[in-house]
């Protein structure tokens, strides 16, 4: 790594752990729902950012439910704007240890500072619309180390919402996540990632897209999406639909001239919930290389006031992940519990699984020969030192076997964070400002 | 026999209070040293309970907290579970006496009802809201008070006769102490823990 990478990475360190020390002083130092609203963090979160049964239903009423504590601006006949400015941060610092012992080689050890900080904004755009964008303003690239500038909004929104009798409708178009088992990205609790969200057939396979070579943009349950959704929540009997159109490049540049569509059924019984998730994309590849691919398989959440339970189980088909014409069948899932043992101090326990039938192109004209078997277990606490700031502390092994090679990847990692959200200006009010400003 | 049965009747009559005769049983109840507050202080004893008041007692759920957060009446009484936030809660008990009790999920506004027969420690919970959380004792007899800032307690209107005074305190192993109420005036009775 470069003396300018190292230089950066600490620049950014540093500018990170100011902003995590500066944050949770003040009272207005929680982000912005809940200041707008003048609520707890934990009136809508479990342990921020994942959603107790409040959020979820402020998300079902299209971010829409509270009296904001801040009046809104009316701009428009049914048209307001949030009254304060909408913004908060979310910052994080920490360090990853990780170990790969690869058969033949000698064990490779790293350690990186984990750097990130990302912008938050969001709120009431009158009765029937909202916004929320979530963009990472720096972040260190998982793979290589190095702190980079976000080029692109991890989330950006805007919702439309409508109560039709028991029926919650919400439109929301712009870049955001897949409505899966659970939050892949947003409300994810976990530090690491969902296996079975972000496999793709390449990387069960060990190869490259056939076409433009870039792994990171193939289809990716765990990115957040660029498209349209409809969906709606029966209030009187918990049925749940979500149906989408996506661009299926994630929340890149579209590189092929397809789109994907999917559909979420489901049910809500009380706070517990289950549903089936199905993905169809005509071709992830473009370029004139035809790959048809599908997702489909169902979720299961159970929630207690001290423990949930979430469940996930999905299988995957590629029509041609080489090129060759052979399909790739693959599945997998995870099993995964929250233990709240107070109200601050959450336990979690994680078991990821993905897997592939023997995949052989050979007969077709190609190289690829594989099986693959991958587990993950990752287990780990959070503390919540102050509402808005929590300290993470998470274990994971993973076995990566290949069965026709008899190869296995170990591979282990601990991970220590600091990470809060937070707004460290005094919001002003935007109201009292205007009326001077029109000289009322 | 009969003389048994005499004794026990004298006994009874002795116990009985007295027509208009009441006490004030007050002091100041202290945990290694310190002001006890959130603390139940209440008498037992053989003195026919009255029934308990027809008005429902409150208990608010404001700022994601129970208010109160501890609540000591006598059995037979309704409580009513209001929500005055402006999220839903979802109020339970694991471990209520009686019986279990889980009064769903309900808005601002609204509010919901149960009634508390049998004596004893009741938790309440909301299944959204980790941390809230408030106690309810049960009594079996009207003769309580809970302390205040300080630790101090009074008990008025109490019947002269024999009782057992009992302190609750959560996460305190419950403490006894036989005393004799008098007819009238105050009876100062400070405890220690």
């Amino acid at each position: 790594m470069g003396r300018l990478a190292v230089e950066g990475r600490r620049a950014a360190t540093a500018v990170v752990a100011v902003v995590l020390v500066l944050a949770p002083r003040a009272t207005h130092a929680i982000p912005v729902f809940a200041r707008v609203y003048d609520k707890p963090c934990s009136a809508c979160h479990t342990v921020y950012p994942q959603l107790n049964p409040e959020g979820e239903r402020f998300r079902d009423r299209g971010l829409h439910g509270f009296t904001p504590a801040i009046a809104p601006i009316r701009v428009a006949p049914g048209l307001d704007v949030p009254g304060t400015l909408p913004l908060a941060l979310s910052a994080s610092v920490g360090d990853e240890i990780g170990k790969t012992d690869v058969p033949g080689r000698d064990d490779e050890t790293r350690e990186q500072i984990n750097t990130f900080l990302g912008l938050l904004a969001g709120g009431e755009l009158g009765p029937h619309l909202a916004f929320l964008v979530d963009y990472a303003l720096l972040y260190t690239d998982g793979r290589t180390g190095k702190t980079e500038a976000g080029t692109r909004p991890g989330m950006a929104m805007v919702q439309a919402h409508a109560a039709l009798g028991s029926w919650l409708t919400n439109l929301r178009a712009g870049a955001f996540e897949l409505p899966l088992g659970a939050s892949p990205r947003v409300h994810r609790l976990f530090a690491r990632g969902y296996s079975i969200y972000g496999t793709s057939a390449f990387s069960l396979l060990g190869v490259r897209p056939p076409v433009d070579g870039r792994r990171k943009d193939t289809l990716s349950l765990a990115s957040t999406q660029i498209g349209g959704e409809l969906s709606a929540l029966d209030d009187s009997t918990g049925a749940t639909a979500a149906l989408g159109v996506v661009a299926g490049s994630n929340n890149r540049k579209d590189n092929n001239s397809s789109k994907d569509v999917y559909l979420r059924l489901g049910r809500r019984f009380g706070f517990h919930n289950a549903g089936f998730f199905a993905y169809y994309s005509p071709d992830i590849l473009g370029h004139g290389a035809h790959d048809g691919a599908a997702r489909f398989g169902p979720d299961l959440t159970l929630y207690t006031r001290r423990f949930r339970l979430v469940a996930q189980a999905l299988a995957g088909h590629d029509a041609s992940p080489t090129a060759h014409g052979e399909p790739l069948w693959h599945w997998g899932g995870f099993l995964e519990g929250n233990l709240r043992l107070t109200p601050a101090l959450i336990a979690l326990l994680r078991v990821d699984h993905v897997g592939t039938p023997t995949f052989d192109d050979r007969a077709a004209g190609g190289t690829t020969r594989v099986r693959r078997r991958i587990w993950e277990v990752t287990g780990g606490a959070q503390y919540l030192l102050a509402e808005n700031l929590k300290v993470v502390v998470e274990a994971s092994y993973g076995n990566n076997y290949e069965a026709v090679a008899r190869s296995t990847v170990e591979s282990w990692s601990v991970t220590v964070r600091l990470a809060t959200a937070f707004w460290p200006l005094t919001p002003p009010d935007l109201l009292p400002w205007l009326e001077r400003w029109r000289g009322e | 026999m009969r003389r048994a049965i005499l004794g026990l009747a004298a006994t009874l009559l002795v116990a009985l209070p007295r027509a208009g005769a009441a006490a004030t049983v007050a002091g100041t109840v202290t945990v290694d040293g310190r002001a006890a507050e959130q603390t139940v202080v209440y008498l037992e004893g053989a003195t026919p309970a009255p029934a308990a008041s027809a008005e429902p007692v409150v208990v608010d759920q404001r700022d994601l907290a129970f208010v109160p957060t501890l609540l000591a009446i006598v059995r037979g009484t309704v409580v009513e579970f209001k929500n005055s936030d402006d999220v839903r809660h979802n109020v339970f008990s694991p471990s209520a006496a009686g019986g279990t009790f889980d009064l769903g999920t309900y808005s601002r506004g609204e509010s919901r009802r149960v009634t508390f027969d049998e004596p004893g420690e009741v938790a309440v919970l909301c299944n959204i809201h980790m941390e809230m959380q408030a106690h309810i004792v049960v009594l079996r007899d009207p003769f309580f008070a809970t302390t205040r800032p300080g630790g101090a307690y009074t008990i008025e209107r109490v019947p002269p006769g024999t009782y057992t005074l009992k302190v609750w305190r959560k996460r305190w192993l419950p403490l006894e102490r036989a005393v004799e109420v008098p007819a009238a005036g105050t009876l100062a009775l400070d405890v220690e823990g």
